[in-house]
């Protein structure tokens, strides 16, 4: 795979689930903690990658 | 959650220093396996198989791993990342310089390290590779401690609260 955003998006995934299981025992609590995190960290990565657009790539 | 590291009903051999050892050196050997021995058992293989598939990504992505250079202590740091992920640690060493090695050693020893090096970072995903292997490094290290918090009482054993 050569997609940034997927590899970004795949990496965000199972840092997420994997925080989620760490700090919540219970399932409810796991579920959202993982979509709030992926969420997160996808969105931020986007808005990182959009302030830094006018900078040169060299 | 449970504070009181009496409290620690739901394990299944009880507690103390040296089962929250025996947890420890599992998770090393096995992602997830320490919490998988304590009873933890479903969220155990969940471990497992984020850890792995991290790692494996990793690898898949040509990632490297990294050799504590002397002359630059930061990589010792990340040296321990990848070592964290147990006996697994042996596949990348072996996908990136071909051997077995953890340190740079001294010229002229360390330029075909440094060649090979070189050859598994022009892949085009090499650094996406890296950060993986790191992370699921990290990751494992994560739950080394968290297994040992699980054993010691520290935490909510599954009977106090169901996962």
């Amino acid at each position: 795979m050569t997609s940034h955003f997927g590899l970004m998006a795949i990496f965000s995934l199972l840092v997420s689930a994997f925080f989620a299981l760490l700090s919540r025992d219970v399932p409810r609590e796991s579920w959202r903690v993982f979509w709030v995190m992926s969420a997160s960290m996808i969105l931020a990565s986007l808005l990182v990658a959009f302030v830094m657009l006018p900078f040169p790539l060299g | 959650m449970s504070q009181d590291p009496g409290s620690s009903r739901g394990a299944p051999l009880g507690t103390g220093r040296r089962l929250a050892l025996l947890s420890c050196a599992l998770a090393w050997l096995l992602p997830g396996a320490g919490h998988f021995f304590l009873g933890r058992r479903t969220r155990g293989m969940a471990f497992l198989g984020i850890v792995v598939t991290t790692y494996l990504i990793g690898l898949g992505l040509d990632g490297r791993a990294y050799l504590a250079d002397r002359e630059h202590p930061l990589t010792a740091l990340a040296t321990f990342a990848n070592v964290g992920i147990g006996p697994l640690d042996v596949l990348q060493r072996r996908a990136t310089y071909d051997r077995l090695v953890w340190q740079l050693p001294a010229d002229p020893a360390r330029e075909p390290l440094l060649a090979a090096m070189r050859t598994r970072v022009r892949s085009q995903n090499s650094d996406y590779g890296t950060a993986f292997l790191l992370t699921a490094g990290l990751m494992n290290l994560l739950l080394i401690l968290d297994a040992y918090d699980v054993a010691v009482g520290r935490k909510a054993t599954l009977e106090e609260q169901p996962e």
